[in-house]
């Protein structure tokens, strides 16, 4: 796959050619922390979930990573279908062009995850840091599996970014910490990554058992999206 | 006169042939707002309304009724951002053989409003089924206004930030004026200073007036908003206007 990091950071340069878009992703994850610190203790206690303090502003840092990475991975794939069509048609290998769009959307989810850590570690301080950014990390990984998986299937600028909206909203909103877990909170993509970001932000360390499901949701989420882009982008004649 | 008709046909043909558009314009305020609702204890709180008064109510009617802003601005605003993103070259090359810009400035707002009033609707209807606003007009106006505004914002930064950038922000903003600076759930049941610097806090006004009083006291609010929707058209206007134009003198 050391063939694909040339390539990677060919749409790396795609992606952060435009301004607007570079400033959005850094100043996103920043506001989205500072603001939902405040509030996401109750707005848990609403919605009948036991989030608080730290933990409650931990999991926005987690969900700022999340929604930012669910649009780009979907971007990353959606803008470019043509374009990797083509290159494919022209003899690079589907998994290929698939590893290193994943590559670069993987890049810019580290970026944003690095910045809404470090918003959380000013405005809150973080007891545990590197259990909070790994877990910060993991939602961003989950999500651009989502979003580039979304983006494989749905060509629509529109329809795609709704699609991985629609997404992230239940995700975030039913899942541990914010609802009462259980029913559809099980099935949500990033339960175990939650739960261990909560438990970091309240200062408690997670069992090995539950940082391993976590990175296996992960791995899963990116595996699935790169078949399911290479199956998009393969040549056909 | 009649190219202007004629454009505004196709750009309704245009988002009619998206199907999968359509069925997420509805879906997403049914289950977003539905959702809301199932997922709300009715915690007591109590809130402020326009011209002072308090009402006591519970965190599960608050939320079902600020839903309905957060959905209809969050999909208005997407909407309004590819709308508008997605026009801009053909606009151009219309321009080009022979359109007025004003000819094709005009369908693309008059489409954008259309899709403003669908989606204001439908999240309305949905919140008919666990909600009955204490006064209809305002509570309606109030959403529809937010509608319209944040239908403007997305098509004001679909052409400022590209489309990338603008969907970043428009992920973020309303979620963030209406789901948290607006939202009477939080800060006590009232908005904060800043949050009056927002482009929702006027339409927010109305509608939470219309949810949970049976009088009217947000002249404020729909000024406010009336003021923001007309200095939002008025920039969009003169955005698509120069884009247009670009066309012409081949810049």
């Amino acid at each position: 796959m050391s063939g694909s990091t040339p390539i990677t950071g060919y749409f790396l340069i795609e992606q952060i050619r435009n301004r607007s878009t570079v400033a959005m992703l850094v100043a996103i994850p920043i506001l989205f922390v500072v603001v939902s610190a405040d509030v996401l203790s109750e707005f848990a206690s609403a919605l009948g979930g036991s989030v608080a303090g730290s933990s409650a502003a931990a999991l926005g840092a987690g969900w700022a990573a999340a929604f930012l990475a669910g649009a780009l991975g979907f971007f990353q794939i959606a803008s470019s279908r043509d374009a990797d069509r083509r290159l494919a048609l022209a003899g690079l290998a589907p998994i290929r062009l698939a590893v290193a769009r994943i590559n670069a959307s993987l890049v810019l989810g580290i970026v944003v995850s690095l910045l809404a850590f470090a918003t959380l570690w000013l405005r809150v301080g973080v007891t545990h840091p590197l259990h909070t950014l790994a877990a910060i990390l993991m939602f961003a990984v989950i999500y651009i599996g989502i979003g580039t998986l979304v983006g494989s299937f749905v060509s629509g600028p529109l329809e795609g970014s709704l699609a991985v909206a629609f997404i992230f909203l239940i995700d975030a909103f039913s899942g541990p910490g914010m609802s009462a877990s259980d029913g559809i909170s099980r099935l949500m993509p990033t339960r175990e990554a939650a739960d261990l970001l909560i438990a970091a932000g309240a200062g408690r360390t997670s069992p090995t058992g539950d940082w391993l499901t976590v990175v296996a949701t992960a791995a899963v989420a990116l595996v699935v999206s790169s078949f399911a882009f290479w199956f998009s982008a393969r040549p056909r004649r | 006169m009649g190219r202007a008709l004629i454009a505004t046909r196709m750009g309704f043909r245009e988002q009619r042939r998206r199907g999968l558009l359509l069925v997420l314009l509805v879906t997403v305020p049914v289950l977003f707002i539905t959702w809301s609702f199932a997922i709300t204890e009715p915690v007591p709180r109590a809130i402020s309304l326009p011209g002072g008064a308090l009402s006591l109510t519970d965190m599960q009617q608050i939320h079902g009724a600020i839903m309905v802003p957060i959905t209809v601005g969050f999909l208005t605003g997407l909407l309004g951002l590819f709308i508008v993103s997605s026009a801009l070259e053909s606009d151009r090359r219309l321009v080009v053989a022979g359109f007025r810009p004003v000819e094709v400035v005009v369908p693309r707002l008059l489409v954008l409003a259309a899709g403003a009033i669908l989606v204001t609707l439908v999240s309305i209807g949905v919140t008919t089924i666990d909600f009955t606003p204490a006064s209809w007009g305002p509570f309606v106006t109030g959403n529809l206004l937010s509608a319209l505004i944040y239908g403007l914002i997305g098509g004001i930064a679909g052409v400022m930030f590209g489309q990338m950038g603008a969907v970043y922000f428009m992920f973020f903003l309303p979620m963030m004026d209406f789901g948290v600076a607006q939202n009477p759930m939080f800060f006590e049941g009232t908005p904060q200073g800043w949050a009056q610097l927002l482009p929702a806090y006027g339409p927010t006004r109305v509608l939470i007036d219309g949810a949970f009083s049976p009088g009217f006291e947000a002249t404020g609010g729909v000024i406010l908003a009336l003021a923001w929707l007309s200095g939002l058209t008025l920039v969009l206007v003169v955005l698509l206007t120069r884009s247009a134009q670009r066309g012409r003198h081949g810049s």
